[in-house]
């Protein structure tokens, strides 16, 4: 049971830092509850993983220099902590975009129905 | 880069954790509290809105715990917090970490020690120059047993090899063993010396610390009046002189000139003498007597890029054309070489008795480990409730593992520190003991980087090992019982014991295969060294004489001399009779080859061999062997009178089965003309043992010194007291008959055997301590485990009492349950130790000793031992009160 959930947890983090830099990049400097309510927003019920397991992938985004982090205020008031891009972050997000596009382009290919290789 | 970077900011993470951890607190209750607010504004209530927000998130704690993982390194971080924790654990239970240390450092000195001396042995470097280059050339034969089959080399073959061969570029001779009279500075004094070619300083690559070493012409007869002085020989005789170069000394009656003084630490092999000088060969010297002179220990440097493989097969070639020409004195022979380290190993001839200590010291290290196992063991009993808390408030079963297995390593370390220094003391001690050894006295035994290494990887061993069952246990603890058991069970049951009933049985198993090992090794030494000698050391006094050359050619002198010698020492008061030997009774003579009437075609390399010593008339009186038949040498065998020769009974038993020996002829092969001749068996004396260790007797034949005298014999007196009190009588004797006559080392017979038979007496004597160490181990263990059951069997044996068990029935039940497992570990034990006897005869040269009675008093031993280790926590079992053992809890 271990082993599946770790597993599934690899799966996660990998695509998760790119939804997060995605996010960042869309929404502008937001906080870890902004970032987990936008994710699942735009994923509809697909992604129904607890809000926790962000937060090491951002630990990990910023220990890597993609992001950076600043407490600031929220729109009523709270004290929240901010993360927003760094250059190098919006270098990596065009990156791996790119790279997920290919991976996409070629699954689909191969997914695509009534398609039969010679 | 990224991961560089990643990795550099972890580390910077290891600081300021208290503040980074508050940071991530209220990072988390700010996001709680922005989903709280969310979900207030749609509608829940405060309850409703805070649990969900927290169930979204997965948990406050588990969510921190991720994070950490994350953050820092948390490998390193967990290492410390477990260090420092196993710290804390060891600093709060003294007791346990008093004995858990103090049992691993034994185990660990002992092996450090030994290992020090066989590495000190294995690794040195022999004191030469570009060492690997350094070739031992040597002569093989069919011949088995130790030393037999490295033989040294005749002069002839050294000739043609150095001309014949193509892998050396130079080759050397060294003739060891021979001693000189040096004469005109203080006393007489008879030293010892080495004769060298003048390219052996040049081949080996070693340097005079003063003046120079041979050089070319230097053995070439006429110019060989220069004389090499060893460092300590300067020392004592010339006051470290730093001006000695080119004083004369007197050696033989020849004035010699030094040339140089060699470095305080040149010793090679056990060649090390007082003076060395040039050994003039004569190459034109090539008859059969030259041939079967083979007295030449070769040194040879190979031609760079030359492998030992090429050099032994060249060798081979030289070797096999040598049978080809000289088929009379070569058949049999062969010829190999050896780098010099390897020679000094093999020259050893130790590697068996290495083999055995570090195999005893291993047992030992392994009793410890197990009761080190067991002492953990029985803390992880009591612990299982804390790893079971552990477990279930989130901890994984392998960070409890790793927590286990740091604690044990800290033993492992603080085992291994005090191991050390007691090693320090060990090596010491060992040095001291063994430096009777000129060849171990030369050896650098310390506590280097390669005795560190092995140490260590040992005690990372011993740490698996032991740490090894307390950690299997804490995989295998199930949560929920033990949590809500608590420990009102009334006994642990089977399984849970198995563990320690497995360490007892094994610490009985090993301790009983290292008590038999132990026990037939020093069996084997008593009997040997409590056969009969065959004659009575006690009361002898013993003396080397050599006579010179430039006075006593002629064996008439040398007759007239010893002659006179023996007949003034048995006049001198408090002796009894006096003889002259060639070799002392027990001290080694060596083999001759011989030939019986009738046989005479028999080539020499299947010519019958015996002992050989040449005596004079008083000998067997005057050591005391007995007579079986005929008569022994009187004044009346001389020179002129018929060939006479005395045999033992070993030697009648081997060649004249039917024990028809007397007045039967045999011819001794010599080189000598004089002893060539038929000469009749007169007399069978009772065997004399050839060394004081023997198991075994060699057939030995004697010869009357009147008919073969020689220059070089022994003295032997016998006095009526102490044989001490004769030594300045004896001198007294010598220089009364020539005042220039040097005397050899003046030792009494027992003195003598004790030099001869210490090395065999330090390693049973080790063996001894290792088995005795073993047996206390033991001990502990099976008390500490017996005595722990006890203890957690008290309710269950509170109960037996309350229902009416008597004492003597709890203490029968306790002793029994430890004996059955100490029967189960010694019948093991023995399997183990069974097919040992027959595994030393295989690996020490001349050792056939049985079991025998081992195999009843060692069982007996262990059994005793575990019996008392059980009867302590037996007796505290019987005298349980049922009401305090029900009550408690």
């Amino acid at each position: 049971m271990g082993d599946k959930a770790a597993e599934k947890r690899d799966v996660w983090q990998g695509t998760l830092a790119l939804m997060v830099l995605k996010t960042l990049q869309a929404m502008g400097p937001l906080h870890g509850y902004g970032i987990a309510r936008r994710i699942e927003q735009t994923s509809g019920d697909l992604l129904a993983v607890n809000y926790g397991t962000l937060y090491p992938a951002l630990l990990k985004l910023e220990q890597e220099g993609y992001i950076s982090s600043e407490w600031g205020f929220s729109d009523n008031n709270r004290k929240a902590k901010y993360y927003k891009l760094t250059r190098a972050g919006r270098k990596q997000l065009n990156k791996e975009e790119r790279e997920w596009e290919q991976t996409t382009a070629i699954l689909a290919r191969f997914l695509a129905p009534g398609e039969e290789r010679s | 880069m990224r991961q560089l970077r990643a990795w550099l900011s972890r580390v910077g993470e290891l600081f300021g954790k208290g503040r980074r951890e508050q940071e991530f607190s209220a990072e988390i209750d700010s996001h709680l509290q922005l989903h709280i607010d969310d979900n207030l504004r749609r509608g829940m209530s405060q309850t409703q809105a805070r649990r969900e927000a927290i169930m979204k998130l997965g948990g406050v704690e588990q969510t921190k715990e991720n994070y950490r993982e994350r953050r820092g390194l948390p490998l390193l971080e967990v290492f410390f917090q477990d260090l420092r924790f196993g710290a804390r654990l060891l600093h709060k239970n003294p007791g346990f970490t008093l004995v858990a240390v103090l049992t691993l450092a034994l185990g660990i000195a002992a092996n450090a020690t030994i290992f020090s001396f066989v590495s000190a042995i294995l690794y040195q470097r022999p004191p030469v120059y570009d060492s690997d280059r350094v070739l031992v050339v040597y002569g093989t034969t069919a011949a088995r047993g130790p030393g037999a089959n490295v033989n040294p080399v005749s002069a002839p073959n050294y000739f043609t090899w150095k001309r014949e061969n193509r892998v050396f570029s130079d080759l050397a001779a060294l003739e060891p063993y021979i001693s000189v009279s040096l004469t005109g500075k203080d006393e007489p004094e008879r030293i010892s010396a080495n004769r060298a070619t003048a390219n052996y300083f040049s081949v080996i690559g070693v340097a005079p610390v003063l003046g120079r070493a041979f050089a070319n012409g230097d053995d070439q007869a006429g110019h060989d009046r220069v004389v090499l002085l060893d460092y300590r020989f300067w020392e004592r005789k010339f006051g470290s002189d730093p001006n000695v170069v080119g004083k004369t000394i007197r050696l033989n009656g020849a004035e010699h000139t030094v040339i140089g003084v060699l470095p305080r630490r040149f010793q090679i092999m056990s060649f090390r003498s007082q003076v060395w000088l040039p050994l003039v060969l004569d190459e034109s010297q090539q008859g059969a007597a030259a041939r079967q002179t083979r007295t030449l220990y070769l040194f040879a440097r190979s031609k760079p890029g030359v492998t030992l493989d090429q050099a032994q097969s060249d060798l081979r070639t030289l070797g096999s054309l040598a049978v080809q020409l000289f088929p009379d004195t070569e058949t049999g022979r062969d010829t190999s070489c050896l780098t010099l380290q390897e020679y000094i190993i093999h020259d050893f001839n130790a590697n068996a008795a290495f083999v055995i200590l570090l195999s005893a010291v291993g047992f030992v290290l392994l009793i410890a480990c197990a009761n080190i196992a067991g002492l953990l063991l029985a803390r992880a009993t009591s612990r299982g409730k804390e790893m079971a808390i552990r477990i279930a408030i989130g901890a994984g079963r392998a960070r409890v593992l790793r927590q286990l297995m740091t604690e044990a390593l800290l033993i492992a370390l603080l085992g291994t520190i005090a191991g050390l220094g007691l090693a320090l003391g060990g090596t010491q001690l060992l040095h001291k003991v063994l430096s009777f050894n000129e060849a171990i006295k030369m050896l650098d035994m310390q506590i280097d980087w390669r005795v560190l290494s092995y140490t260590s990887a040992i005690a990372v061993l011993s740490a698996l090992l032991f740490g090894l069952a307390p950690a299997l246990r804490a995989w295998a603890v199930d949560v929920f019982p033990t949590l809500k058991n608590d420990s009102t069970k009334v006994s642990a049951g089977k399984k849970k014991s198995r563990g320690r009933s497995l360490l007892v049985a094994a610490e009985v198993a090993m301790a009983v295969m290292l008590l038999t090992g132990a026990g037939i090794l020093i069996k084997g030494f008593l009997e040997g060294l409590h056969r009969s000698l065959g004659f009575q050391p006690q009361h002898l006094l013993t003396a080397q004489i050599t006579l010179p050359e430039s006075h006593y050619k002629e064996p008439a002198k040398q007759i007239e001399f010893y002659s006179e010698l023996a007949a003034r020492l048995e006049a001198m008061p408090g002796a009894t009779s006096a003889a002259i030997t060639s070799n002392l009774p027990a001290a080694g003579a060596g083999f001759m080859s011989f030939l019986l009437k009738g046989q005479e075609n028999l080539s020499p390399a299947d010519r019958p061999r015996a002992r050989y010593y040449v005596v004079s008339a008083h000998y067997f009186e005057t050591i005391q062997a007995s007579v079986i038949a005929g008569r022994v040498f009187a004044e009346s065998d001389g020179p002129n009178s018929q060939p006479v020769a005395v045999v033992t009974e070993k030697f009648v038993a081997r060649f004249f089965p039917q024990g028809d020996a007397l007045g039967k002829q045999i011819r001794i092969d010599s080189s000598d003309a004089v002893a060539t001749q038929w000469r009749q068996i007169v007399g069978i004396v009772h065997d004399v043992k050839s060394w004081p260790l023997n198991y075994a007797d060699d057939p030995e034949v004697y010869e009357p010194f009147s008919q073969h005298p020689a220059a070089e014999m022994s003295v032997v007196v016998r006095a009526v007291n102490d044989a001490n009190s004769l030594a300045p009588g004896l001198r007294e004797a010598v220089w009364s008959l020539d005042r220039d006559q040097p005397i050899g080392s003046v030792i009494n017979m027992p003195d003598l055997l004790g030099n001869e038979t210490a090395p065999d007496l330090i390693f049973s004597e080790l063996m001894m301590v290792f088995a005795v160490l073993a047996l206390v181990l033991a001990g502990i263990g099976i008390y500490g485990l017996v005595a722990f059951t006890v203890g957690q069997r008290s309710q269950e044996i509170g109960i037996r009492v309350a229902l009416g068990a008597e004492k003597k029935n709890i203490l029968r039940m306790v002793l029994l349950d430890g004996l059955r497992l100490a029967a189960i570990g010694a019948a093991i034990g023995m399997l183990g130790a069974f097919p040992l006897p027959r595994l030393f005869e295989a690996a020490l040269y001349d050792f056939h000793v049985l079991g025998g009675w081992l195999f009843v008093i060692v069982p007996a031993l262990i059994g005793a031992v575990a019996l008392l280790a059980c009867y302590i926590p037996a007796r505290r079992a019987s005298r349980v009160d049922p009401m305090v053992a029900l009550r408690y809890e």
